[in-house]
């Protein structure tokens, strides 16, 4: 007597994902009411801002079909479970299956998107609220224009102090962490001094750095250092502060770098310092770039704070805007220009890293 | 006096003993081969004769020349003692040819044009001139051992250490490492190498040694060791491998 052969069971017909569709039709139609709702708020504030013409009637088209896109994924979601519907009747297990999960995956992706869309018409409200009160507080195009020249200007003061900065701590970054490296007995002294600055500058708040630095040396009257300009005083204090922490992303870099390349150095004859000159630090640079990038970028970031002692960079400018016209505008504009900084950096250092990993090891 | 004098050197690792009170000698252009189990000393010893590890008992002379202790310059012993790893620890961020000038330019202050030449002649020989360029990321394990062959003799060493330089290749890439080994020997060049390639050590070297526990537990021409062993726990060794199929 045999047994029957054993089947796979891997479960029996499927059903149809009627409940999780009618969902997503629900949510999509709730929120696409919203949004044509606020897309009729914004084209009458618009007009009533003076902003009039065929423009604003293309861009509230535009919107309207953009934020209508959440059809077509509940589109394809009905005809799938349509699909399921019609495979389940004439018993077919595959078909069943293949449509009822694809309708199950447009089905969430059309909830997916009505939460984007229900978060942007959020957004858009907020902006709106208060006879649009808070656009025109931040957003406030024509005072943005009119200001944006003196703006601009004042924000090369940020783009000369991180730039200098930036090169200085290159250096001063890696003189610290070799310090921290120091070999041997004779090397303890230097490996606490460089530890305790990094531990010190690390600590303290880079905006009291500046204030002391800034405020406190010129008090001092030492001679040559208390005739030095402002601009030098911010760039010496923030130096002092990046370069603590490059230090610690250098010495990262450094470590990262397996003993055997040393081993491999050395056993050529080369000497300490020949070793990390030719084999060590220039492979410990390629490992930290992504984060020295990112102490760059907060030291961008961080030249803001320049204007604690005055120094008038785009920040304080535009806070000189701000209390002129009772109006934020202005230090939108400066938060625009630090984005638009930022983000090209971004991209170039990873096309440049791409670029040289392709290069050494073939691959695209 | 040998060229090669080893006395009793013992050296360890925190607690753990790694040689202990070992000693050998070696002529000029002979060709020693160290066998014996992972973990039994070979690296180590090889490491403490170009100066890698510091020993902490004995020591170690090159043509009358204590090479171990104080005072001793490190950097010019490497000059003449070459080592070649297992994992070949060529510099990745540079190409074949700099990897091979490096040293000769920095160290040996060659003019540059000189050491390209001399590496040039070397990489020709090896058959790698047209890889001179590639970086070694790019390359074959058995190229970038052999380039790290080349690396090492660009220095004109008088001794060449070859620490286990096949255990990191895929099987049909050794026997184009072992080759160069092999010329080598022929030319008379002073070899130490650390080696699980039982044949090969067999074939190339005039003498055998087998350690164990951080000495040398038997030593002799590659016949004896390989075809009567004296002692009870090279016989063993030796057994193992001949089952395995190594020789």
């Amino acid at each position: 007597m045999t047994e029957p052969p054993r089947r796979l069971n891997i479960g029996g017909m499927p059903a149809a994902p009627t409940a999780l569709l009618l969902a997503a039709f629900v949510l999509a139609l709730l929120v696409e009411t919203a949004s044509l709702y606020t897309l009729g708020v914004l084209r009458a504030a618009l007009l009533q801002n003076g902003f009039a013409g065929w423009f604003v009637s293309a861009a509230i088209v535009i919107l309207v079909l953009v934020s209508a896109l959440i059809a077509l994924p509940l589109v394809r979601a009905f005809i799938q479970w349509k699909n399921a519907r019609r495979a389940i009747a004439q018993n077919d297990i595959v078909a069943a299956r293949v449509t009822g999960s694809g309708a199950r995956n447009q089905s969430w992706i059309t909830i997916g998107y009505s939460f984007a869309l229900f978060l942007a018409v959020l957004i858009c409200q907020f902006l709106l609220a208060n006879d649009q009160a808070v656009a025109k507080t931040f957003f406030l195009v024509p005072l943005m224009i009119e200001t944006s020249p003196m703006v601009l200007k004042a924000f090369r003061i940020n783009i000369e102090i991180f730039t200098v900065t930036e090169i200085l701590v290159l250096i001063w970054g890696l003189v610290v962490a070799l310090a921290m490296l120091a070999p041997g007995a004779a090397g303890k002294p230097l490996r606490i001094i460089a530890a305790a600055y990094v531990d010190v500058f690390r600590a303290v708040p880079a905006v009291l750095v500046i204030y002391i630095v800034g405020f406190g040396i010129p008090l001092t009257g030492v001679p040559v250092l208390k005739d030095l300009s402002l601009t030098a005083f911010v760039v010496a204090a923030l130096t002092l502060t990046v370069g603590a922490y490059v230090a610690e992303i250098y010495r990262a870099g450094i470590q990262s770098i397996h003993w055997t390349q040393t081993a491999a150095a050395r056993s050529l004859g080369l000497s300490y310092m020949q070793t990390l000159r030719f084999v060590i630090v220039p492979q410990g640079v390629r490992q930290i770039v992504p984060p020295l990038l990112n102490a760059f970028i907060a030291l961008q970031k961080d030249t803001a704070l320049v204007s604690v002692v005055g120094v008038l960079d785009g920040f304080n400018q535009s806070m000189l805007i701000a209390t002129n016209h009772y109006n934020l505008s202005a230090v939108t504009t400066v938060a625009v220009l630090f984005i638009a900084i930022t983000i090209p950096q971004s991209r170039f250092v990873e096309r440049m890293m791409q670029r040289d990993r392709a290069l050494r090891q073939g691959g695209a | 006096m040998a060229f090669i004098e080893i006395r009793e050197i013992s050296k360890s690792f925190g607690d753990l003993p790694v040689l202990h009170r070992l000693s050998l000698s070696a002529q000029e252009h002979e060709v020693v081969s160290l066998i014996g189990s992972s973990g039994s000393g070979k690296s180590t010893l090889l490491r403490c004769i170009n100066g890698l590890e510091t020993i902490d008992a004995g020591e170690i002379r090159i043509n009358g020349d204590r090479i171990t202790g104080p005072g001793v310059d490190v950097n010019a012993l490497r000059r003449d003692i070459g080592i070649v790893f297992q994992g070949y620890n060529l510099f990745p961020h540079m190409t074949v040819l700099e990897n091979v000038t490096l040293a000769p330019i920095q160290v040996l202050k060659l003019p540059k044009d000189a050491a390209v030449e001399r590496a040039m002649a070397l990489l020709a020989r090896f058959g790698l001139a047209d890889r001179a360029r590639e970086y070694p990321d790019r390359m074959s394990g058995g190229q970038q051992q052999r380039v790290a062959i080349v690396r090492a003799l660009a220095m004109d060493p008088m001794i060449l250490l070859l620490d286990e330089i096949t255990s990191a290749l895929d099987p049909e890439l050794v026997s184009e490492v072992l080759n160069i080994v092999r010329s080598l020997a022929k030319e008379g060049m002073t070899m130490l190498l650390a080696t699980h390639e039982m044949g090969f050590a067999r074939e190339v070297s005039s003498k055998v040694c087998f350690l164990c526990d951080g000495a040398i537990h038997e030593e002799g021409p590659p016949e004896q060791i390989f075809g009567d062993p004296a002692r009870e726990r090279t016989r063993a060794f030796v057994r193992n491998i001949r089952d395995a199929g190594r020789i």
